[in-house]
């Protein structure tokens, strides 16, 4: 019997499985790479270290080349995460240095920045254990949550009494919780 | 809350009707909040109804804010007689007041929810919570036909009344013992 994991949707795929495929020269595992850190490696950039869009367009460009020519020195590949965040932080400070700008307090400058990344940590975490939980459950969250609906409206487009939302949401917001403590502790980079 | 009943004591515009009707519905939200934190033992998913009561007290304050600015928009078309300024923002204070009302009903769904499942030791307090409620949810119906001018047969004033009648439903299943 033939496997072919290459018809195996990127999208879905762990951390480290995508990174095992990104190694091989997997062509389409690189774009769900690229897909799945860019917005994370902007935001360090703008939200952590206040780069100009520009700067934080050039810090990405470089970013993902050096992923590109270095993947094969990750020794831990569940932790391509921290890894993509240092080395997006490293960057950012070169680029601040590069154009002779002084960071005004570097302690309070790095603190800064870790307490973005920790943030930006954490709506990923949220992020991927929502796609890991069941449609329906994803359904319920995205709309009372994310989409401001009211129980009534929620209730109306999923063909469910309105009474019956607030304990949907409960359970699947245990869900989500019981996905995040099964994350944790996140690895470290390698 | 101190300062907020100060300021619908005073002399001035606002905070009026619309924000003493929201901070009810806070309220309601807070002791549906308290059920659940005091359930936690007896409850296994009482953190869920904990999360949903924090994010509807926050788009309560949030509203609060809205209701005054719209309220005051609305007084100030009346006054000028510009129709096309009464036409614009009556209409928008009546969506604000729609959105309380839906709002209230969430609660008091909540606490209905939350009454079924907490320690029955904290029933009173989410029975409580789903009258206030209720109450917070007519004001918003109330405020949404004012702001209609009375004109019956509008979207707005049956979604209220439909708002009204998920939070009465509440009580009533609370009353019940359901």
């Amino acid at each position: 019997m033939e496997f072919h994991t290459d018809m195996v949707a990127t999208s879905s795929i762990s951390d480290a499985s995508l990174v095992a495929r990104c190694r091989a020269g997997d062509d389409e595992a690189w774009e769900e790479l690229v897909r799945r850190f860019s917005r994370y490696v902007l935001a360090i950039a703008q939200q952590a270290y206040r780069l100009s869009p520009a700067d934080a367009e050039d810090v990405f460009q470089d970013v993902f080349a050096r992923t590109y020519e270095r993947l094969g020195d990750l020794r831990n590949d569940d932790a391509v995460r921290p890894w993509i965040a240092q080395l997006t932080r490293r960057l950012c400070i070169d680029r601040i240095r590069a154009g002779s700008r002084e960071l005004p307090d570097p302690l309070a400058a790095e603190r800064g920045a870790d307490e973005t990344l920790e943030k930006l940590d954490e709506a990923l975490s949220v992020q991927d254990a929502m796609h890991a939980m069941t449609e329906p459950c994803r359904e319920v969250l995205d709309r009372f949550f994310c989409r401001d609906e009211s129980y009534a409206v929620i209730g109306a487009e999923l063909g469910l009494p309105s009474g019956t939302i607030a304990s949907r949401i409960s359970r699947c917001l245990g869900k989500l919780r019981d996905q995040l403590e099964g994350r944790r502790p996140g690895p470290r980079p390698s | 809350m101190e300062h907020l009943l100060y300021g619908v004591a005073s002399a001035e515009r606002t905070p009026a009707a619309g924000s003493a009707a929201a901070a009810a519905a806070a309220l309601a939200a807070a002791l549906v909040a308290k059920a659940a934190q005091r359930s936690r033992d007896v409850w296994p998913e009482a953190g869920g109804a904990i999360a949903q009561s924090k994010l509807l007290d926050t788009r309560l304050w949030a509203l609060a804010e809205e209701l005054e600015a719209s309220y005051v928009a609305a007084i100030d078309a009346l006054d000028s007689g510009d129709p096309d300024a009464i036409g614009k923002q009556l209409p928008q204070a009546a969506e604000d007041a729609l959105r309380l009302a839906n709002i209230a009903a969430d609660v008091a769904e909540l606490a209905a929810e939350t009454g079924q499942r907490c320690n029955q030791a904290h029933h009173a307090d989410v029975s409580v919570a789903a009258e206030l409620a209720h109450a917070a949810a007519w004001s918003g119906a109330h405020l949404v036909n004012v702001n209609l001018l009375s004109r019956s047969g509008d979207r707005r004033s049956g979604e209220a009344r439909l708002a009204v009648g998920r939070a009465r439903a509440s009580v009533e299943n609370l009353a019940s013992g359901g």
